[in-house]
């Protein structure tokens, strides 16, 4: 997996959390971190970013064995429509990611993922 | 919907520790634990817009705990090895340990300034703590995210004292696995051959010096003679395990191919006899090792099973073929032949068939195969008075050089993760082992005494 594409990605720095956070979790007992950096790849591919605005919302969606993408919610937002649909619309035009790694046993993955958009 | 929390979090923190047993020495580094069967059903992650800039990380010394001279010196160890190896990859930006001085350091992980350290531009710190267990040592190292304040990495490992370094290493590896998905060299080792002894070899090749071959941990530290043979001991090549050392030596008069199991202190001879066999490069699976030989008549390449068994003969032509290596697959070999006029890097099935030139250059020697992903070969070229190393990309058939003219720049080898490339050159003056990033920077030596040369990276 080496130069997969991982640099300046960031995932990991924005786990952490604890009781009562209410909604985080530790990528490190996630058995398959490479999958989420595929999976930015590609949905940063499909991402189209403003560089006029700075904020950041939350995009929740469920991910299939298969790979396929479903239930795209709008979770935190930004305040400002614009990121707020660029965000949404980066998961629709997605629609399918790698199928989800033998290694992880559940039938989903929902994530929350946190857009960030810099001046 | 279902939502696991796994925190790792200041108030938890004993709970929330993974422990991992070091041994006392370097020969059995720790690996990364199991990853837990019971998985979360979601995760939270971030993608940022702009560059992607690297995340900002400082690595200050780790806090010694217990009040001794040796602890204290450990926690230093750590802390400045730690954040070599974490700029080793360039995955992050390290912001340099000299700016640290403005920070008061925390005497325990509860006292993190966390505000100072935002000052400072950090994205995360590394924060750790060694504290003294009877004749062992407790390291613990958490990362931090800034911005939140929590942590997004806590390990704990119990140990010997005498393993610093480890320590570091396997923290780094750990980090650059986790944040990064990127399998990490920290740990691994490298091997070459070297004149630092500075004895003469008696018999029949007249004045001919001593080499014996040596291993260092993948930053230089920790050389060590694996060989004693007052002979010429040449061209080591790790297992794929990293547990022995295959290589050419004249101990007994005409060349042959020995195997040094290093942590067993046990020696095995590949090939025996008269017939001068040279260059062994181990199988992907470490079943196999190809040699070049001229017992037919001229130099050919063969493969050997690990036992001795099994001689096959894999080419057949009146060119001098010589230094094979094999692709991550197993399945095909590289090596060197002037059946055209000049020696050029061929490609040819395990099998023997289909075999094909790959280089076109006045003079290509040396190859070496990269891991997977990468699909390519790097080699040394002659350029001009000198040779520098050049990359051929099989699939797309671009050739990228490495080095330009600095000296002679000669037998490159891949780390296992295909990021960095050890070769030898003599721009500093004596022949000297370096390592360079594969797109040509971060170039760093790795050895000082004698002449130093045919580095092999271990897996």
């Amino acid at each position: 997996v080496a130069e997969t594409g991982a640099r300046g990605q960031g995932f990991g720095l924005s786990t952490g959390g604890g009781a009562g956070s209410g909604s985080t979790l530790d990528v490190a007992n996630f058995c398959c971190p490479d999958y989420l950096v595929q999976m930015i790849d590609r949905i940063r591919s499909n991402w189209v970013q403003h560089p006029e605005l700075a904020g950041s919302n939350v995009v929740k969606f469920t991910i299939h064995r298969d790979g396929t993408i479903s239930d795209i919610l709008l979770e935190t937002s930004s305040g400002y429509q614009n990121l707020d649909l660029s965000s949404q619309r980066a998961l629709f035009v997605t629609k399918t990611l790698n199928p989800l790694p033998a290694q992880f046993p559940n039938p989903t993955l929902t994530v929350h993922l946190n857009f960030q958009y810099q001046r | 919907m279902t939502r696991i929390l796994r925190p790792i979090c200041l108030a938890s923190t004993a709970a929330a520790f993974a422990f991992v047993s070091l041994s006392a020495g370097p020969q059995t580094p720790t690996q990364p634990p199991a990853p837990s069967p019971q998985q979360p059903s979601d995760v939270i992650t971030t993608i940022n817009s702009g560059d992607g800039a690297p995340p900002r990380f400082a690595v200050p010394d780790f806090i010694a705990l217990s009040p001794d001279t040796e602890t204290a010196a450990i926690a230093k160890t750590i802390g400045q090895v730690l954040f070599d190896d974490l700029n080793f990859e360039r995955e992050f930006s390290m912001i340099p340990r000299d700016t640290y001085a403005t920070i008061p350091a925390a005497k325990a992980i509860a006292d993190i300034p966390f505000d100072r350290w935002r000052e400072l531009g950090a994205d995360a710190v590394l924060i750790g703590t060694v504290q003294k267990v009877g004749n062992t040592v407790h390291v613990e190292a958490r990362l931090f995210n800034m911005k939140t304040r929590q942590s997004v990495f806590g390990k704990g490992y119990d140990g010997s004292a005498g393993n610093a370094r480890v320590y570091a290493h396997t923290i780094a590896n750990e980090i650059f696995q986790q944040q990064r998905a990127l399998k990490g060299v920290a740990l691994t080792k490298l091997t070459f051959d070297s004149d630092r002894d500075g004895e003469r070899m008696v018999g029949t090749v007249e004045n001919r010096g001593v080499k014996e071959i040596y291993i260092s941990d993948y930053d230089g530290e920790n050389q060590r003679r694996v060989t004693t043979g007052r002979s010429l001991n040449i061209t080591p090549r790790w297992s794929p395990d990293a547990r022995s050392i295959a290589y050419t030596s004249y101990r007994h008069g005409a060349p042959n191919i020995f195997i040094s199991n290093i942590y067993q202190g046990t020696l095995d001879e590949l090939t025996k006899g008269n017939a001068e066999n040279w260059l062994p490069a181990w199988s992907p699976d470490g079943t196999r090792i190809a040699f070049s030989s001229p017992r037919s008549g001229n130099a050919e390449i063969y493969v050997v099973n690990r036992d001795g068994t099994n001689l096959r003969q894999i080419t057949n032509n009146p060119g001098i073929d010589t230094t094979p290596t094999w692709s991550p697959s197993g399945t095909q070999i590289a090596f060197v032949s002037d059946r055209t006029g000049t020696p050029q890097i061929y490609v040819v099935g395990a099998d023997g068939l289909d075999l094909r030139k790959i280089t076109s250059e006045s003079y290509a020697d040396r190859p070496t195969w990269s891991p997977a992903p990468y699909n390519e070969i790097a080699y040394t070229s002659r350029t001009g008075p000198g040779n520098d190393i050049k990359v051929k990309d099989l699939a797309s058939g671009e050739v990228r050089q490495l080095t330009f003219g600095e000296g002679t720049n000669e037998s490159p080898a891949f780390a296992p993760n295909g990021r960095h490339i050890a070769f030898m050159s003599t721009r500093s003056g004596k022949a000297q082992i370096f390592i360079i990033a594969r797109d040509g920077k971060n170039l760093k030596q790795v050895t000082k005494a004698g002449n130093n040369y045919q580095p092999d990276w271990s897996k």
